[in-house]
């Protein structure tokens, strides 16, 4: 029995392997993972849609007059509600992090041996040991992809905008442009493919901020293709899924406040100020919405990297189970 | 490669005397293996199928849009309705056209040739293609037809919550609206024939047939029926098309054969085509408007009852061959 459930995870996984794990090992940590992160979501949602509601109420009179010069004045009422909604997404980015290494750290505790894992230790481990290097490291990934992105879409920007100013603009121009776009998107999602598993190094091998990323550099290398693959597929995948639950709640809310349609979108002003008034009523759809997105999310993509983290482990052999075990203070199979 | 063979349930009769040998099923795909789940793969196959069906679709389309679309004597004009009117007139046949190669390129032809590598080489017998109910067939068709008043006026309760979608539904009319012959032939091949062939393969066939081998009833057809309802992406028809799907799952299982769901699907979606067309004559007994016969609701009901009645009987009647093995 034990080496059933040893063999189970630690293992050099199929493509059909990779789901059907990812689905067993769900079904394990869906508990954790519900308890762990639907009462923060929803504080969170609750907060966004309120804030989301009183800044499209704020933009409905520049809406309105979207023919008149914008000045700081009328600018003003934006600012305070948008503000607290870059808080709140910084918040939730926080919050997002923690529960990934909370559901990473059981998925570590299960594929080691032990079935049966407190959510309170969980929680305690997560927040004294993996909060903190997770943070750090999610900061650096930002800074970094922010470099990238900067340096990367400048020649972009400025091609662009030489080519408005100028009469006659080169086509070469706007194939630098273009080149110089496809080009940074490369980069990034070869960066992005490269380090992905680096928040997994720090749960499964107590590994520091940097000492993460190089981890994950040197097990995606040679399985780049792989590892893009299947993030690819499973985002697709994923973001169909949640398309097919989500958009009857956020199509329903928002289209059970417009009356009359024709009148509603007669003119431009009216398309607008109906569009934006759309958006405002289904304030609280769209926190559900999300509440149900953020959670599935969380119930999926965390054991997915951390099964990918063990496969590509285990093809470098590079998993050294007693090791985790003792990290992990997983004495015996339970 | 690990091969399994499952034993059948005990041979059934049919006809009242005549003894039917009990049936084989060779399930060694990939998915068949030990420690897999098959209910994963499906589970995998179908919201996989459903993302590049709507990925490939919306691009084929919105391509053919952007480069018609940008002709210059080409304007666009007036609300939202109008433009949508337009816009469904203009490109019908396209969209027709789309609509059923996507469906037999993605929906139909991916299971089938899945099914073989992930399941079973006997793929006729998984999706239960290989025998055909008469009384099935003709029952479950009448039993679509009956359905669709109720289903209708499900869906009128609906409008009256979101008027704006029924402005928006009136206006995506078109696309069933037939002023020609060959326009005739291709709605009905698009609309009536192409959901009958491929989403009953992919909905039942595949999807609600692994499940069946570890779900019980009700819960896999409704898992299916719901599934079904979410993939059609219609807010406002989501309740009816859910009744639609849960009575398709129900007679799949019920006969333990793909046909009687198919003749189903194609008679529900040629009624909607020939009703949309034809309401002055169709008016005094079933109006699709607002002026809904209640009278109509109440017979089709009773008509759909008996229909169920009658499936039952000829179940008991007639209980065919078994080979549901795994629950």
């Amino acid at each position: 029995m034990d080496f059933a459930r040893r063999s189970l995870y630690i293992a050099r996984y199929t493509f059909a392997d990779f789901f059907d794990r990812t689905f067993k090992m769900i079904a394990h940590t869906a508990r954790t993972t519900f308890l762990v992160s639907f009462p923060p979501y929803v504080v969170i949602a609750a907060l966004g849609a309120t804030l989301s509601v009183r800044l499209v109420h704020a933009a409905i009179p520049l809406a309105i007059e979207f023919d008149k010069p914008i000045s700081s004045a009328r600018l003003a009422p934006l600012i305070g509600p948008a503000l607290w909604l870059l808080l709140l997404l910084l918040l939730s980015a926080a919050v997002g992090m923690f529960i990934s290494a909370a559901v990473t750290l059981h998925v570590a505790q299960i594929s080691s041996g032990r079935m049966r894992g407190s959510i309170a230790e969980i929680v305690a481990s997560t927040w004294s040991r993996y909060f903190r290097p997770i943070v750090l490291q999610g900061l650096l990934k930002i800074v970094i992809f922010a470099g990238i992105f900067v340096v990367g879409f400048a020649p972009v920007i400025l091609f662009v905008v030489l080519a408005s100013l100028a009469a006659n603009p080169p086509v070469t121009w706007f194939l630098i442009a273009a080149g110089a776009y496809f080009a940074t998107i490369a980069l990034l999602t070869w960066i992005a493919v490269l380090l992905a598993l680096s928040s997994q190094a720090i749960v499964f091998d107590g590994d520091s901020v940097f000492g993460g990323l190089r981890r994950s550099a040197y097990l995606v290398r040679g399985n780049f293709w792989r590892l893009f693959a299947t993030i690819l597929l499973s985002q697709i995948i994923f973001s169909f899924s949640i398309g097919l639950v989500t958009y009857p709640i956020i199509g329903g809310a928002m289209m059970s406040h417009v009356t009359d349609l024709s009148a509603a979108t007669n003119d431009y002003s009216g398309i607008i100020q109906s569009t934006l008034q759309m958006l405002g009523e289904a304030g609280p759809a769209y926190a559900i919405a999300g509440v149900i997105q953020a959670v599935l999310y969380q119930l999926f993509f965390p054991v997915l990297w951390s099964l990918f983290y063990i496969d590509l482990k285990v093809r470098k052999r590079d998993f050294a189970n007693r090791r985790v075990r003792s990290r992990l203070s997983v004495r015996r199979f339970t | 490669m690990t091969l399994r063979t499952v034993a059948s349930g005990p041979g059934s009769q049919s006809g009242g005397s005549r003894k039917v040998p009990a049936e084989k099923l060779k399930l060694n795909g990939i998915w068949e293996r030990r420690n897999r789940n098959p209910l994963v793969g499906a589970i995998v196959l179908v919201l996989g199928i459903g993302a590049f069906y709507f990925l490939i679709q919306s691009f084929l389309l919105n391509a053919y849009v952007m480069i018609d679309g940008g002709r210059p004597d080409l304007h666009f004009h007036g609300n939202v309705q109008s433009r949508l009117r337009f816009f469904y007139e203009r490109y019908q046949m396209v969209i027709l056209i789309v609509l059923a190669a996507t469906e037999f390129g993605v929906i139909f032809l991916t299971p089938i040739l899945l099914i073989r590598r992930w399941h079973t080489r006997q793929v006729d017998r998984y999706l239960r293609y290989d025998r055909f109910p008469v009384f099935g067939v003709l029952l479950g068709a009448v039993g679509a037809l009956a359905l669709l008043p109720s289903v209708e006026y499900v869906a009128g309760v609906m409008y009256s919550f979101f008027p704006a979608l029924k402005e928006v539904g009136d206006s995506t009319r078109p696309i069933i609206k037939v002023h020609s012959t060959p326009m005739l032939l291709l709605t009905i091949f698009a609309i009536a024939v192409t959901p009958a062939i491929c989403e009953e393969t992919l909905f039942r066939g595949y999807l609600q047939r692994t499940l069946e081998r570890r779900v019980r009833a009700p819960w896999h057809f409704l898992l299916s029926g719901l599934l079904f309802a979410l993939f059609h992406q219609q807010v406002l028809s989501l309740p009816s098309l859910f009744l639609v799907g849960i009575y398709l799952g129900f007679i799949y299982t019920h006969f333990r054969s793909i046909y009687p769901g198919m003749f189903a699907h194609f008679s529900y979606n040629g009624a909607i085509i020939l009703l949309t067309n034809v309401q002055p004559v169709a008016s005094p007994f079933f109006d699709r408007g607002d002026n809904f016969s209640h009278l109509s609701l109440f017979l089709s009901l009773g008509l759909f009852i008996l229909i169920i009645v009658l499936m039952f009987l000829v179940r008991a009647r007639f209980p065919g061959r078994r080979d549901e093995t795994e629950m």
